[in-house]
Order: structure tokens, then C-alpha cells, then sequence
């Protein structure tokens, strides 16, 4: 589904990527065909929860997934013209570091704890480029003032645990950024970090990405993060993209009953009076199935009979409107049958009738599944309690019992 | 509710009627001593995580713990259930003082304060199933019989919203939305007139955040229960509690109503923290101005001397440095009614620039008396880059 | 406006659960059962179980039974795996040498596991001073290499089989207080237990329904080696010549001894009995490292 971005050709072109982890006992499809374009210079966000398959997607983009559980079961990743699933490993190891930076949630992973921040950053900028140590060092003393470390000749003989938390992730964007890569990557950068040692780092990105016109990817779980960071912002659930906008549009009129309903159950700091949160009822899915129709339909206020069995498409919100990729002028695009109308987005609720249709027969129900205030129905019904996958608890990866992918799952 | 033997049933239970005070907090102080050598320990020095905190809680209410890592919170509410013994300072519960309480004495307070963990993973005994994990309150203190401590296992996990008929399931089996239910049913298992919530929903995925918000709301106006609610993520605390404490290194450094807070921060401290958090929404996000505090938080071992925020205070650098904020350490002092803030200049900091554009709230008129301090900042919030409001000197990245 | 939500109170149908509860053990069993290399050191354990015990009904001769005139016969029909220096049938002896290994083997590290887990839980479960003494007097144990200490108490209490127990166990004892140590130790500052803690839970509480009952999967493991480690002192010792004085008992060590100075005659004899000490600790080596995977933590979510 490419459509006309603009007179460029995107920097990232993402379709129909579908990730898949297998063990002996079980298939998780952590990734159900992704599509996704990104523009030179442009911020994307990527949100949702743990399971939703956003961290997956950046880890399956690099070919970082854990083996031999994760594999890229479909798709093309461009970049440049080169498919990125299919190209070999050499030419991707070249890549990484020097088109494609990424960094993760927790540096004192990502970092050597028994090498110098100076041996790691001279090693990264070497491996790319031809030149001494000593221009080397000098880059990264560069670096290291650029992302705001005081005394960075002192700080460079200085092991990772020396520093704190958030310097090392500033330390992590500076060896990200130390070959100028065209993309970058940041895996829920800051969700490791105080609050105001967060918004120096994000203050940091955003900077540093403006400045030398890098197009960054960001990853996270808070919508606030996105808010104030991104242009435009994918809306994943399940392993599916289910709304996509322009930042300010999807926050003016978010569509999809997930986007509504997440909007409607975080505290906002900025609240008149304190509104009882609308929580979404029941739990991610058990991705250990194959997904059949809508995954959001056990929990989703909306739904009718068709989002059982039919799994929507990504559409734009209005027919026949020029499909618009990437950019400001992005096309606002849900995968949803029965959006919600902009008075029910606003309400976090449904204002009409009809909706809510119970499982069909052969639903395995959510035994363990948590009832609180209310509970959805048909009037007159029996109530299917919180259709969804057989057996309670986890979801993702985890549940097979796999090392999880880096920053995936339980927060 | 039915009766759990040995309680009473009434909401309320014993002591103090709704409204009036429940918990007070006299200086506390929970020093941890760092010792060094293997045979012969030799004391060289204090964490001083807890380091003089006085507040009072009255029933029913729900008060707000918030701070960032290492402020002390989470120590002060175990402290509070005597997890911790108080170096100096003293616990009131309900009229008596169990700072020092051992014992049977002891045993007999706890059974009416209780606690929620953070880690739905970590805070259930896996080899124990979800009834024998929720009645284990009343299998310690000998409340009920076998039983009748299986009835009201199956009763609490109706009321925290699960089905009872999973009672004999094991903690690996549910997600951590439902074990962190099965947390709090553990805690309601003795009718307790205090819950202290340990940062209950931060490890939980953000659409079931709001299911447990929810959740311990309803459960406190059924119950009649008072919360403890400590926790880093200021939205949250704002939302679910009455008043809030604001802690900065062992400290308090403000504390007053919830909406108060919101519209009228009165500590540089607690405006930068409003500043730095994230809203959702694009427009408001493009009013706000972050205040990027300087450095990392000092060590409490070593605590500034004088105002323990001055190292990274940006209103003392715009004040020019003044000598109180090094040598004096300000108290705890009521500002305006129910607003207590430690801060030599609170005056300053009502209806300053930073404190307006720290929500993007449209600035409305401050009932706090302050003197005539005009807005440091620009009239109208630009647009653009530039959004971040320094202190003085530091560039957009400072360390 | 019907409703579409059913009031507050409503009264919603239970499902009835529809699978049993899976305990931990039962993941742990299943995991267990898939790996292929811990079923093999299973099947060699049941095998010498059940040789062990039913030695008595399957051995063709007594252990001390000779058939005269038969010294060092290779192996034939009439004698599975040839006689001995005194005629007696080494098939035989090597089966009742099964029930002296497994018992010796069972019941010293049972002490052991006793001595030494006890020892450790105390240093873990109240730390400080106690636990600095407690472990370095562990340590100084741990220095003294096992069959050495092992040989030190034979020789200090006697030989036979009770002292050859003991001994074992004293050089299995350390592992065990180390293991339960560092269990407990980790298990104090986990959430449940500061929860019991915090609800008021008196320290053997503590101890016995929450650390303990969570310190087993470890311990299990390193029974399980100890089993194998056990197996192979007991025959060094007998080897040694500290082995049971009772000419009545076979025990491989002995066997192994009494047979070394003949290899040139009797080559099968050595071969057999080392056979059958190795194959046996393989078997609880096997099962020991099947056991430390499906036991993993990991299972925990």
C-alpha cells in the first residue's frame, strides 16, 4: 500500500512486515503485517503496549531479533532501495552504526560495563570509518560536549557505572549519533529515567535530531512522550498498526476505540477536575494464537459482529481521499469497522446502541478475566465474559517462556 | 461484607471517626549506617534516605507520596508499616506512638495497616495458591477459622473484580493486571483502616494502570479506607489523591491539596517536576516550557548543606545566589491555608513565568498572597524550538 | 434508550474453570520430560534402584558365594561377567555392590544436606555477624579437598559403613550451606517475604512457608550431583582401602581394589566394576542438569 508520499521517495518504506517467534511449544506472532513509510528528517512515533509488537518491529527493521526464536516470516523492509530483510549480513553489519542507529532502554546494558566509554566510542566511530585513534578520540570528546557532558576529556576514561543514569543514555545517543546515520531508532529511551532527567534526554533528541536532520523512530508507551516529540504516530495493538495520523491529529480527534480508549484512562496532569478514568477492560490478547478478526474486539466497546471475524484493513477515515503517506499532510488512517464518531471519541464511551456483539461460538472465553464497574451486553443477553483467547496471562513472547526481546514485555 | 472474625465490620473501625486523624508524622528519620571492614564495622556514615518528615493523614483521605528516585519516599512508607525502625522521630497511629512498638503490640498494629507492592511478579509467594497468598493476613494474626478463611479469599477476589472460582490457581497463572488485584485483595483481608500503596500500578501496562486507579477508588469508598499513595508519576497522584507531598532527598519540600498543587506549586522543585512531565496533547505540550534542572540528584549520604535543592535550584540563580539558600536550611512552613512549602522564596515563585508555563495552564489569578513579582518570562509563549527554559548559563543540554 | 451495558450489580455468569490448576512441579515434570539426555540419566537411576533393591532376587550367587575351582574366569554363561581372586561371582557382587552405593549415597547426602543446609539457612536467614562466622567456618571446610577430608574422618572415626556416611556427607555439607545461603540471602529482600514481613509474620513463618519452600529448586539440583559425587567417594574410600571392613559387604571400591593388583588376569573385573561406578554417576549427572533446566525460574512467568 504505497501511496504518493510527496516528490520524495520516503528515507523508510515498512510493508506487510510480519515477525513470528517459534519455539518447540508454541508460535508467537509478535508482528502481523506492519506497514509504514517514514520521511527524511521526519519524528515517528511508535506507541503501544507491551506485546503490541513496536519494539519487535524496530529489532526485526535492524535484524536484531533473538535467535533462532524470531524470524521475519514476511515483508520488505526498504531502505535506500535495499530490502533489509534479504540483504546479507555483512552489508547490514555495515549499515548498523552507520545509516541505522538505534538505542535501547537500559544503556548499562548496551554499554560494556568493563570498557572506557572512550575504547567503546572510538571502537564504533573506527569500525565505519577509516581514521586514527586520535581523530577518533577527538570525535568523541566532540560528541560527548554536543550531547551535554561536562568535562567530556576527563569523563571519556570513565566506565559506564560511573555515570548516571541519564548521562549514560546521553552517552548512548552520542555513539548513536557519532556517524551521522540517517535513521535513528530509540527504543523507550527514557522510560528507565526520573521524570526530569527525561525531559533533558527527550529535550536532547529532539535537538540533536532537528539539528543534523535525522529522521528518528521513537518507541514508547507514553502517549505524553509522543505528544511533545513526534509528527506523526502509529497506534499498534496486537502486532497491527491500528491508527496512524499527524501528532496533533490523532490527539484532535483519535478514531480507533483503542486510541479513544487509551486517551481516556491516563491521568492528565492538566485535568480540571480529577475525571473518573475510562479503563479498558480485560487484557491484551494471547498472541500464542493466530489472530482472527479484529484484535481489539474482546475488549472493544464498539464492536459488531463483523470485527469477530473480519480483521479490518488500515483505511483512511474519509473514501476517496488521496492517500498520504508520510509528512504533515499524512493521511489519518484506522483499521476499525465502527469508529467511534468525534462526540463518543471526546466521551470515551459509545452514545449509541447496537453495538457490543457477544463472542460467536467457537471463542474460547478469558476465564480468569477481571470484571469491574460494568459490564458490556446486549440487553436481554447472556453475557460472554471478556471473549478472548483461552487460558489467562501472558502475552507476547514471554509466554513461551522466551528471553524477551529487549525492552519488550512487562515494563 | 461479611464479618471477619476478630474485626469489626463497620467501615470505619475502632478509633478515629472519618475525618479526623489518622497517621501523624513527627520529624521522622530512617538513617541506613554504612559500615566498613569485615570483623571490626566501623560506622562512616548515614544514607540518610528518611531525613525529617512530618505530615499528618486524616481518614479517608488519600495522600500522594511523590518524588523522584532516592527522594525517600518508598522508605518512609515502609517505615510507616515498621518495616524500617525509625532512627529518631515517631509514628503516630491512631493516637499511638509505634515508632518503638515491639512485639505483640507490635502485631497487633499491623493488623490494621496494611501494604500493596509494586511488583505484581516479585509480591506473591509463587508456591502458594491465591487463596492461602490472600488469607494469609488472618492465618498470621489467627483470625478465623480454616474455613472461613477460604470463604473470605473467595469473597475478596469477587471484590477485587476476579472470578472466585480460580481461588486454588497459582500466582504464575495470571497476568499482572490480576495478580496485582490479588495484591490488594491480600491487603484488604483484614479490614484495615491504612493502605499504604507502594507504586502499585508502575509496572503495569498503561490500559490496566487505569483498571487498578479505578479499582482502589471504588475500594476506598466502600470500605472506608486511607491510602498512602506513594509513587513517582505525578499525573497518577494528582489524580487519585486529596492532598500530596512533595519529597526531594529525604524530605518534604511541599505539601498541600492536589489541585492546589496543580495550579499554584510554590517549590522550584515541584515546578520543574510539572514542568518535565509530559501532557498528552500537542497543544498544550506547545505552551509548556521545560525547566531542565542542572545535574543529577546529589547523594543522600552527603546531603547539600542548607536548602538540600540549592545545588539545582533555577530560582536561585535568578535571585543571584542569595546566601540563606546555602546556610539555612528553610522548614516546612505554612505559606497560605493548607499549603505548607519549604522554601526561603515561595513568595518568588507564585506567578512567575516557570510556574505558568509549567502546566501551559492560561494563567488565572492566584488567591495565595504574593507581593508584587512580575513575570520574568515573555508575554506570550512563543513557538518553536526554544522551549525550554534554562537556568542561566546552561545550554538546551545540560548534564 | 436501552442500555448497552448491563447496571452495576448485575449478576454475571462464572465460567467454570476448565483445566486444573497447573501447579509449578507439574511445568517442572513436563519440561523434565522433554529433555532427552535427563530421561537417559533417569533411566540409568531407575535401572540401579531397582538392581539395588532387588539384588537379593536377581543375583544368581550370594556375594560371598564361591564356586570353587573358579578363579578369575572371564566371562561365560555361568558367570555373567567372570569370578574373582576368591571365586566368587562378580556379576553378583556387583549388584549387591549397588545397594551398599545407593545407600551410602542416599543417606549422605541426606546428612548432608541436613548438616549443611541448616548451617546455611541460619547464616542467610539472620546475615551479619552470624552469617560471617558460620561461612567462614564453611570456607575452611570448603578448603580442605573433599576425599581428603573424607579420608581424615574415616581414619579419625574407624571404617565402616556409618563412618563412610558421615564422611561423605561432611564433604557434600559445605555445597549445600553455600547453596541455601545465598537462596535465603536473595529471598529476604523479595517482595513476598517483605510483604509477610510487613502483614507481621513471626521469622520461622518466614522461614518455613516462604524461603524455604522457594530455595528447593537449586538445592534439588545439587542433591542430585552430590548423588553422583557421592557414588564416586564412596568407591574412592573403598578403593583406598577405608572402605566397610565386613568382607561380607561388596562394594565396588573394594572390588576395584582387591582387583587392580591382578589386572594382567583378570582385566573384566576392573572394567566391569568401573563401568559400573561411572555409568551410575553419569546417570545422576544426566538428571541433575535436566532437573537445574526445568527447574529454571524462568517458569515463574
Amino acid at each position: 500500500m504505497t501511496g504518493v508520499a510527496s516528490d520524495k521517495r520516503p528515507l523508510l518504506l515498512v510493508e506487510d512486515l510480519v515477525v513470528r517467534f517459534r519455539t518447540h511449544d508454541s508460535l508467537v506472532h509478535a508482528v502481523n503485517g506492519v506497514s509504514f513509510e517514514l520521511e527524511s528528517g521526519e519524528t515517528l512515533g511508535l506507541v503501544g503496549e507491551s506485546g503490541c509488537g513496536k519494539s519487535v518491529t524496530s529489532l526485526a527493521m535492524m535484524r536484531l531479533l533473538p535467535k533462532p526464536a524470531g524470524r521475519i516470516e514476511g515483508g520488505r523492509v526498504l531502505f535506500d532501495d535495499f530490502d533489509l530483510v534479504t540483504l546479507p549480513e555483512r552489508d547490514m553489519r555495515d549499515l548498523r552504526g552507520r545509516e541505522i542507529a538505534m538505542i535501547f532502554q537500559d544503556p548499562m546494558t548496551s554499554l560494556n560495563p568493563v570498557l572506557t566509554i572512550e575504547e567503546q566510542m572510538v571502537e564504533t566511530i573506527q569500525a565505519h570509518r577509516k581514521v586514527s585513534t586520535l581523530q577518533a578520540r577527538q570525535r568523541a570528546i566532540e560528541l560527548l560536549e554536543m550531547v551535554g557532558i561536562p568535562q567530556p576529556e576527563t569523563r571519556l576514561r570513565s566506565h559506564p557505572h560511573q555515570f548516571s543514569g541519564g548521562m549514560r543514555q546521553r552517552v548512548m545517543i552520542a555513539i548513536a549519533l557519532a556517524l551521522e546515520p540517517r535513521l535513528m531508532i530509540a527504543d523507550e529511551p527514557t522510560t528507565a529515567l526520573d521524570v526530569t532527567i527525561q525531559a533533558q534526554v527527550l529535550e536532547l533528541l529532539r535537538h540533536l535530531t532537528t539539528e543534523t536532520g535525522t529522521a528518528l523512530i521513537l518507541i514508547t508507551h507514553d502517549l505524553g512522550v509522543v505528544a511533545g516529540m513526534t509528527q506523526r504516530i502509529n497506534v499498534m495493538y496486537a502486532g497491527f498498526i491500528v491508527e496512524t495520523a499527524t501528532t496533533p491529529e490523532l490527539f484532535a480527534t483519535p478514531s480507533h476505540p483503542y486510541t479513544v480508549g487509551l486517551l481516556h484512562s491516563i491521568p492528565r496532569l492538566d485535568e480540571e477536575r480529577p475525571e473518573r478514568l475510562i479503563p479498558i477492560e480485560g487484557t491484551p490478547p494471547d498472541q500464542r494464537r493466530a489472530p482472527v478478526g479484529c484484535p481489539f474486539a474482546p475488549r472493544c466497546a464498539w464492536r459488531l459482529e463483523v470485527c469477530w471475524t473480519d480483521n479490518p484493513a488500515l483505511e483512511p477515515l474519509e473514501a476517496g481521499v488521496r492517500l498520504v503517506t508520510t509528512g504533515p499532510g499524512a493521511t489519518h488512517r484506522i483499521a476499525c469497522h465502527n469508529p467511534p464518531t468525534p462526540e463518543e471519541a471526546a466521551a470515551g464511551r459509545p452514545l449509541r446502541d447496537g453495538f457490543v456483539a457477544a463472542a460467536p461460538p467457537g471463542v474460547l472465553l478469558d476465564e480468569l478475566a477481571a470484571v469491574d464497574d460494568h459490564v458490556a451486553a446486549l440487553p436481554g443477553e447472556e453475557v460472554a465474559l471478556f471473549p478472548g483467547d483461552e487460558g489467562p496471562t501472558s502475552t507476547g513472547p514471554s509466554a513461551a517462556g522466551l528471553p524477551l526481546p529487549p525492552e519488550e514485555g512487562r515494563r | 461484607m461479611t464479618a471477619v472474625p476478630g474485626t469489626t465490620t463497620t467501615p470505619t473501625g475502632g478509633g478515629a471517626a472519618v475525618g479526623e486523624e489518622l497517621l501523624r508524622l513527627e520529624e521522622l528519620k530512617v538513617w541506613f549506617p554504612i559500615t566498613e571492614g569485615i570483623v571490626l564495622e566501623r560506622h562512616i556514615g548515614d544514607v540518610q534516605a528518611v531525613d525529617g518528615v512530618t505530615f499528618a493523614l486524616r481518614r479517608g483521605e488519600t495522600l500522594g507520596l511523590v518524588g523522584e528516585s532516592g527522594c525517600g519516599k518508598t522508605t518512609t512508607g515502609r517505615a510507616i508499616v515498621r518495616l524500617y525502625t525509625p532512627t529518631s522521630g515517631r509514628i503516630v497511629f491512631d493516637g499511638v506512638d509505634i515508632s518503638t512498638l515491639e512485639g505483640a503490640a507490635l502485631r497487633r498494629m499491623r493488623r490494621r495497616m496494611q501494604m500493596i507492592f509494586q511488583d505484581p511478579y516479585a509480591s506473591l509467594n509463587p508456591r502458594m495458591n491465591v487463596s492461602a497468598i490472600i488469607a494469609e493476613p488472618m492465618d498470621i494474626h489467627g483470625v478465623g477459622t480454616k474455613r472461613e478463611r477460604r470463604e473470605r479469599g473467595r469473597e475478596l477476589l469477587a471484590t477485587v473484580g476476579l472470578n472466585p472460582d480460580f481461588a486454588d490457581r497459582y500466582p504464575h497463572e495470571f497476568s499482572g493486571g490480576q495478580r496485582q488485584r490479588i495484591g490488594v485483595a491480600r491487603a484488604l483481608a483484614l479490614n484495615p483502616d491504612l493502605v499504604v500503596a507502594d507504586e502499585p500500578i508502575s509496572a503495569l501496562d498503561v490500559s490496566i494502570q487505569a483498571q487498578i486507579i479505578n479499582l482502589l477508588e471504588r475500594l476506598q469508598g466502600e470500605f472506608g479506607l486511607t491510602y498512602l499513595f506513594v509513587a513517582h508519576d505525578l499525573s497518577v497522584v494528582a489524580h487519585i489523591s486529596d492532598r500530596i507531598a512533595v519529597m526531594y532527598l529525604g524530605r518534604i519540600v511541599e505539601l498541600t491539596s492536589s489541585r492546589e498543587l496543580n495550579r499554584h506549586p510554590l517549590h522550584p522543585y515541584t515546578v520543574a517536576l510539572l514542568s518535565a512531565i509530559p501532557i498528552p496533547d500537542p497543544v498544550v505540550e506547545a505552551r509548556r516550557r521545560r525547566i531542565i534542572l542542572r545535574g543529577d540528584v546529589p547523594s543522600p549520604v552527603n546531603p547539600p548543606s542548607g536548602c538540600r535543592f540549592h545545588t539545582r535550584c533555577w530560582l536561585r540563580e535568578r535571585l543571584g545566589n542569595p546566601e540563606s539558600c546555602v546556610t539555612i536550611d528553610p522548614p516546612l512552613t505554612e505559606v497560605a491555608p493548607g499549603h505548607e512549602v519549604a522554601c526561603h522564596f515561595a513568595d518568588q515563585v507564585d506567578g512567575s513565568a516557570e510556574q505558568v508555563l509549567a502546566t501551559g495552564r492560561r494563567p488565572a489569578p492566584s488567591p495565595a498572597p504574593t507581593p508584587a513579582a512580575a513575570p520574568t518570562g515573555p508575554a506570550t509563549p512563543p513557538t518553536g524550538p526554544e522551549r525550554t527554559l534554562e537556568a542561566p548559563g546552561s545550554g538546551p543540554a545540560s548534564a | 434508550m436501552a442500555s448497552i451495558t448491563a447496571p452495576v450489580g448485575t449478576p454475571v455468569p462464572r465460567v467454570v474453570p476448565e483445566r486444573a490448576s497447573r501447579g509449578l512441579w507439574r511445568d517442572a515434570v513436563s519440561r523434565l520430560l522433554r529433555n532427552r539426555p535427563a530421561l537417559v540419566g533417569l533411566a540409568i537411576i531407575i535401572v540401579f534402584v531397582v538392581v539395588a533393591i532387588l539384588a537379593p532376587v536377581i543375583a544368581p550367587y550370594t556375594p560371598l558365594g564361591r564356586d570353587p575351582g573358579q578363579v578369575f574366569k572371564p566371562p561365560s554363561a555361568a558367570h555373567l561377567m567372570g569370578t574373582d581372586r576368591q571365586s566368587r561371582d562378580v556379576f553378583s557382587r556387583i549388584l549387591f555392590g549397588a545397594q551398599i552405593s545407593l545407600t551410602v549415597g542416599v543417606v549422605s547426602v541426606l546428612m548432608g544436606l541436613v548438616m549443611g543446609g541448616t548451617v546455611g539457612a541460619l547464616a542467610g536467614a539472620f546475615g551479619g555477624r552470624a552469617d560471617t562466622i558460620l561461612m567462614r567456618c564453611v570456607d575452611v571446610l570448603l578448603a580442605i579437598p573433599g576425599i581428603l577430608l573424607a579420608i581424615a574422618i574415616v581414619v579419625w572415626l574407624d571404617r565402616g559403613l556409618l563412618q563412610i556416611m558421615f564422611a561423605v556427607a561432611a564433604t557434600n555439607a559445605p555445597i549445600f550451606a553455600r547453596i541455601l545461603r545465598g537462596s535465603m540471602l536473595a529471598l529476604r529482600e523479595s517482595d513476598y517475604v517483605v510483604a509477610a514481613r510487613s502483614m507481621g509474620a513471626p521469622t520461622f513463618r518466614l522461614l518455613f512457608k516462604h524461603m524455604l519452600p522457594n530455595s528447593l529448586t537449586p538445592l534439588i539440583v545439587a542433591a542430585t550431583l552430590a548423588l553422583a559425587t557421592a557414588i564416586i567417594d564412596v568407591a574412592g574410600l573403598g578403593f583406598l582401602g577405608l572402605g566397610p571392613d565386613d568382607p561380607r559387604i561388596a562394594e565396588w571400591g573394594t572390588m576395584l581394589t582387591g582387583a587392580s593388583s591382578f589386572y594382567r588376569q583378570a582385566p573384566f573385573i576392573i572394567l566391569f566394576t568401573g563401568a559400573a561406578i561411572s555409568v551410575t554417576a553419569i546417570g545422576f549427572n544426566l538428571l541433575g542438569d535436566g532437573l537445574r533446566e526445568a527447574l529454571d525460574p524462568r517458569l515463574r512467568r
